[in-house]
This record gives structure tokens, sequence and C-alpha cells, in this order.
């Protein structure tokens, strides 16, 4: 995170809230101030961009379709207890 | 019987309501169709918090067994879907805590932060760049999938609520029972992780 034209604990700060910025979670000033900064910092910029990669690829993982045994499986288990009432 | 809501609390009425409504009047025979809504849903996210196969069927099987017992104490102040999970994920972390394993590591922001300074990079990286659909196959899926599972499993669960089953901030706390801020700690920090084991995958492209 280190930048050569900015305060090196003004980046560290900020790494701390990128998820709130891409999330949208974060008032207009603070906003403006991580765009401010990711304006000018290659390597907060390069963390930003792979953040917001690594959250659109979870969205991606897929869902799977429950087996056919296990959905029969759980219809048998609540025919069982609402028998057993 | 129905479970009628305390005075002076705001009712939340859903897509589930009626449903819910109509098992808890004594209509137990459309609990099934409770099931049927919602085993989809369940066993992703059972699929995602266990990485064995017959864990997550027991967790989703758990799940049920536990609405069905407790249904009749939903007070509609939640959307049923919330509450839903809130059972879901107590039920695994209940799992969790009766396990013979060892308490969990926390994720610490100065860790990743030094990890983050080790190998900082001056231009994104390629992988970042890339359209999605160039750049998932099985192996990156594979990979991400084994990431997820090896997030302790407080992360792990905020992670598959928020970037996976896309809860707000607000309603994964509800489900939790934390607070928004803590929330957005873990997810944080949980989203390094994953970005680090990412990097892993994709060598010395970082």
């Amino acid at each position: 995170m280190m930048c050569e034209s900015h305060d090196h604990l003004h980046c560290l700060e900020l790494f701390s809230k990128l998820s709130e910025y891409i999330d949208g979670e974060m008032d207009e000033a603070q906003r403006r101030q991580i765009e401010a900064h990711v304006a000018e910092c290659v390597a907060c910029f390069a963390c930003l961009q792979s953040l917001k990669q690594t959250i659109a690829l979870c969205k991606q993982t897929g869902r799977q379709t429950v087996p056919e045994v296990f959905s029969e499986k759980l219809q048998t288990m609540i025919q069982d207890i609402q028998r057993a009432r | 019987m129905t479970a009628e809501p305390a005075p002076n609390r705001k009712t939340i009425i859903d897509d589930d309501t009626e449903l819910v409504q109509a098992i808890n009047a004594g209509r137990t025979e459309r609990f099934p169709e409770l099931v049927r809504r919602y085993e989809q849903k369940l066993y992703n996210f059972g699929r995602r918090m266990c990485r064995d196969e017959s864990d997550a069927e027991d967790l989703v099987q758990d799940t049920f067994l536990n609405v069905y017992r407790y249904l009749k104490d939903f007070r509609y102040e939640t959307k049923f879907k919330n509450w839903l999970y809130r059972v879901a994920a107590n039920t695994a972390l209940k799992k969790r805590r009766r396990s013979k394993f060892a308490p969990e590591p926390e994720l610490s922001l100065e860790e990743l932060v030094w990890r983050e300074e080790a190998v900082a990079s001056e231009e994104v990286p390629q992988w970042a760049r890339m359209p999605l659909e160039q750049l998932l196959n099985e192996e990156l899926l594979g990979t991400l999938h084994q990431a997820i599972w090896s997030l302790p499993e407080k992360y792990r669960i905020v992670t598959i609520l928020r970037d996976i089953e896309e809860f707000s901030t607000d309603d994964t706390a509800q489900i939790l029972n934390l607070s928004p801020a803590n929330v957005k700690v873990r997810l944080h920090r949980a989203r390094l992780f994953l970005r680090d084991k990412l990097k892993g995958h994709f060598g010395h492209d970082v």
C-alpha cells in the first residue's frame, strides 16, 4: 500500500474502508476522500480494483441444484415428524 | 395457534407471511411447501458453510427440524427469510461449538495490511482487469470454494450472507445478532483474505 506521493498512514487508514466504499455505505465526504486518493495513488487503486474483482467473483460461485434424493429425504423427515405428533 | 405480534411492534408482511401464518394456525400439512420453497437456498448455504456434503445435508435437515419446532415463536417482526437464516446460522454455529475442533483464529487486519505492503502492486493485476466471463473456469471456482471453506467460520458466514446470498449489511447483522459495524469489519477482513488466495491462484501476476 505504499505510494511515494502520499502519506503512508493515509493509505493504511483508507485500506480499512475500501469495502464500505465498494458497498456504497459511506457518506459523501468519505466517498470523495477515497476517490481523490485512489485517483492519485496507484497502489491503492490496484488494491481497490482487485478487491472489487474478488467480490464480483464471489457473486459468480453459482448455485447447485438440491439432489433429488436429498429433497425426498427432507419431505420424508417432515412427514415422519408430523405423524409423530 | 398463530403467534400474535406484541402491541406497538411493527409487523412485517412478506411473501412468506400467509404460508407461515397458515402453518402456525394449525395447517401443518403446508409445512412441506415451506421446505420446498427454501430447500434450494438452504442447501447452497449449507454447501458453502460445510466442506463435506453430508455435513451440509445435516445442517439443512437440522435447520428445518428447528424451524418446525420453533416456527410458533416467530413474531412477524422481521422478514421470515431473515428469521430462517438466523435459525440456519445458529444451527451451523452450534454444530461447530459441539465439535472437537479448537476455537477459530481471528483474521487480523494488521496481518492482512502487512501482507499487502509486502506485495503491493503498482499496477492493477491482470486478473483484476479481465472480464469475469474470461476469468471464470472450473479451476478458479475450485480455488474460490476452497478459499471460502478455509475462512474461519465467523468470517465465512458473513461472506456467504453478504457476498453470495446478497443480504444487506443490516439484514446480515439481524441474522447473526451482530452490529452492522461488526458485520462490515468481518466482511472486509474476509474479502482481503479471499483476495490473497486469488492472488496466490494467479501466481506472480499480483
